[in-house]
């Protein structure tokens, strides 16, 4: 008996109980449903984690200034300077921190502040960011248009400027921003370059709040120190306060990601001696993401024997049919061991009856899970991405299944004696 | 001395129950030639093991003692496989209660001995028995739609399809009207005249008669022979 023969055989004798054959398969639809819907969502949330990975640099530390807590401000200072909060990061943690630390590649100085962003009648409210000319390569921007500043914009105190793709698609519309002034609070610069437009990184933290770069403005750092000065003010609740930070924040990026650990705990020292405050934080997107992995992998565990337990009950219920299905067929099987069907042959029959039910049941319950992945990704907003190969492993899997759990059914119904299962009423 | 098909030397059957001591010698000791071309008939009481025999002469079941030679072959050592492609290729059943498939036409309980012979299924061989049974008619009728008569007929063409070396049934007319015995039998005298080995077992003289040699048996063992009519 040839494979086609017998698959058309079973076929036919799982058509002949359709309400039956539609209730086992039920099972394996949810089961491998289930596996495809869980894969896709893993595979999007490794994805979202590949994609932060890309945005923070893993070789990168970075330090940002922080306010500290009112009551360790130093007295003095609201004496002597009584409106001016001075904190922060200063340049000179950055040589200092240049000279100390092994494994440095660069040393990124940066301060931010929000400005008024004019072209033409056109506004809107962004982050322009004073930087030196290797912020792009460290922070993998990628320029669309023109070029990132170079170290010559710096000493020259240049005013110009590279813009988010955001920020040229608002300011500018249809047209054409290279080489166009555009005017940051009340001062001209011109645009020399724009960025590629880049999704965004969601990194659940507080303290790694990575900005929409689609958004931002890059400048040259001394043309922000000579135009913007240090000082900031700001107004909460009514209340004036008049700020003073020299940095905002700095990137410490390192040649390889070795370095990382123990330069983080350098860097820690070397602050906590040059700042009486706390007035810096420091943030190691390695090891944020290093945790992020690790919650995603109990969480894939957790998705994954989920799925496995409502295949596990596919099985049992196919298993449960098919035995129930031998039970019935005794005399069957007694007429064709009589006419000359070897064991094996007996075997074939029925575990290829189980593997037509748990294969379509699985062909079934690749679309349900491909369905149900993007409804997760319509609803629940998680990213899923359903790979190619899926469906491939699912269908696999739905197989084996079949065969694993329909072996037992098939070699009873083999091994019956073939006298008693021709008498078998 | 005309050509040997089967030979039984010393052959016995022993059943065991389960959890007793209790043993049933169902076939106690049978040697019996069987030449090419023989209509054989078994007669004998309820229970005298015509059927075991005939399950052993049919390679379904295996002698607990003794030799069992089929065309020459020892059929009493082999294994299960072997076993299987005997009856598959040597050996045609016929069953008292027909035994075919119910969800299977005519024409497919036919094939179904020629679906395990590794072979691809000759259709014309199919209706060639068919017709030679007389059912050229019914050939896509599923067995619930035709007689007990035309089921056994079925069966018959079921055996012969493969062309095999013995024949054997096992009371083929106990659940027949005596019209349809008397078609069944008929269909059985045919085979004979072309030359066929066939074994029936039997509780009617009146079909038993109709053999060339009569075996009386008695708590497994052959208690007496007699020639038939033809
Ligand atoms: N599988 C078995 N296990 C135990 N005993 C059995 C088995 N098969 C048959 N027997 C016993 O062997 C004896 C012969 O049985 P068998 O079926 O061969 O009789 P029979 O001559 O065909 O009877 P009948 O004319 O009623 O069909 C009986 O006593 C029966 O109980
Ligand atoms: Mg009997």
């Amino acid at each position: 008996m040839n494979l086609a023969q017998t698959i058309i055989i079973g076929v036919r004798n799982l058509r002949l109980h359709k309400v039956r054959s539609t209730l086992t398969m039920l099972g394996m639809i949810f089961g491998v449903g289930a596996v495809i819907a869980m894969l896709s969502i893993g595979e999007g949330a490794r994805w979202e984690i590949l994609q932060q990975i890309k945005l923070l640099g893993t070789e990168n530390i970075t330090i940002r200034s922080v306010k500290p807590p009112k009551k360790t401000r130093r007295a003095e200072e609201t004496e002597g300077e009584r409106w001016v909060l001075r904190y922060g990061l200063r340049r000179k943690d950055v040589s200092h921190i240049e000279a100390v630390c092994p494994g440095i590649d660069l040393v990124i100085p940066m301060r931010d502040v929000r400005k008024d962003v004019w072209y033409a009648d056109r506004r809107m409210d962004a982050r322009v960011v004073g930087t030196t000319p290797l912020y792009a390569s460290v922070l993998n921007l990628n320029i669309h248009q023109g070029r990132f500043f170079y170290d010559y914009d710096m000493t020259k105190n240049a005013r110009v400027c590279v813009i988010g793709a955001e920020v040229a698609e608002r300011l500018f519309g249809f047209k054409e921003p290279l080489g166009e002034y555009l005017k940051i609070g009340d001062q001209w610069y011109f645009v020399i370059g724009i960025l590629e437009n880049r999704a965004s990184a969601k990194i659940g933290t507080q303290a790694m709040t990575a900005y929409d770069v689609n958004k931002d403005i890059y400048i040259p750092l001394t043309s922000a120190f000579s135009r913007f000065g240090t000082l900031s003010i700001t107004s909460t609740a009514g209340a004036h306060e008049a700020l003073d930070v020299e940095l905002d924040e700095i990137i410490v990026h390192m040649k390889d990601t070795e370095f990382v650990e123990k330069n983080a705990l350098l860097i820690k020292s070397i602050l906590a001696k040059r700042h009486e405050d706390e007035d810096y934080e420091i943030v190691v997107p390695m090891e944020l993401l290093r945790q992020k992995q690790k919650t995603q992998r109990t969480f894939n565990i957790v998705m994954i024997s989920i799925a496995a337990i409502s295949l596990l009950v596919g099985g049992i219920g196919i298993m449960n049919i098919m035995l129930a299905n031998v039970t019935e067929r005794t005399r069957e099987i007694g007429i064709r061991r009589a006419v000359g069907a070897r064991q094996s042959d007996i075997i074939k029959q029925f575990l290829t009856e189980t593997v037509v039910l748990s294969g379509s049941g699985g062909l079934i319950g690749i679309i349900v899970g491909i369905i149900g992945a993007k409804i997760v990704d319509i609803f629940a907003g998680l990213t899923t991405i359903v790979s190619l190969y899926f469906p491939l492993v699912a269908f696999t899997i739905s197989v084996a299944i079949g065969i694993i759990f329909g072996m037992y059914p098939a070699r009873k119904a083999a091994f019956m004696d073939p006298i008693q299962a021709l008498r078998y009423e | 001395m005309p050509e040997v098909v089967v030979e039984l030397c010393g052959i016995r059957r022993v059943f065991r129950e389960q959890g007793s001591s209790l043993e049933v010698h169902a076939v106690d000791g049978i040697d019996l030639k069987i030449a090419k071309g023989e209509f054989l008939a078994i007669m004998g009481a309820s229970g005298s093991g015509k059927s075991t025999l005939l399950h052993i002469l049919g390679c379904l079941d295996r002698p607990t003692e003794g030799k069992y030679l089929l065309d020459g072959e020892d059929v009493s050592i082999l294994n299960d496989d072997r076993l299987s492609q005997l009856r598959n290729t040597k050996i045609g059943f016929i069953f008292q209660t027909f035994n075919l498939i119910p969800q299977l036409n005519v024409i497919e309980n036919v094939e179904l001995p020629l679906l395990y012979s590794g072979q691809p299924i000759d259709q014309k061989r199919c209706i060639e028995v068919i017709t030679a049974v007389g059912l050229e008619d019914r050939i896509s009728f599923l067995p619930n739609r035709i007689s007990g008569g035309e089921m056994q007929r079925v069966a018959i063409a079921r055996a012969l399809v493969n062309n095999p070396t013995l024949l054997v049934a096992d009371e083929p007319t106990g659940n027949l009207d005596s019209k349809s015995s008397q078609d069944i039998m008929h269909i059985f005298e045919e085979l004979h005249k072309t030359g066929r080995t066939i074994v029936v077992v039997t509780h009617e003289e009146e079909i038993a008669r109709r053999a060339e040699r009569i075996m009386h048996f008695s708590d497994g063992k052959i208690v007496r022979e007699e020639k038939g009519f033809s």
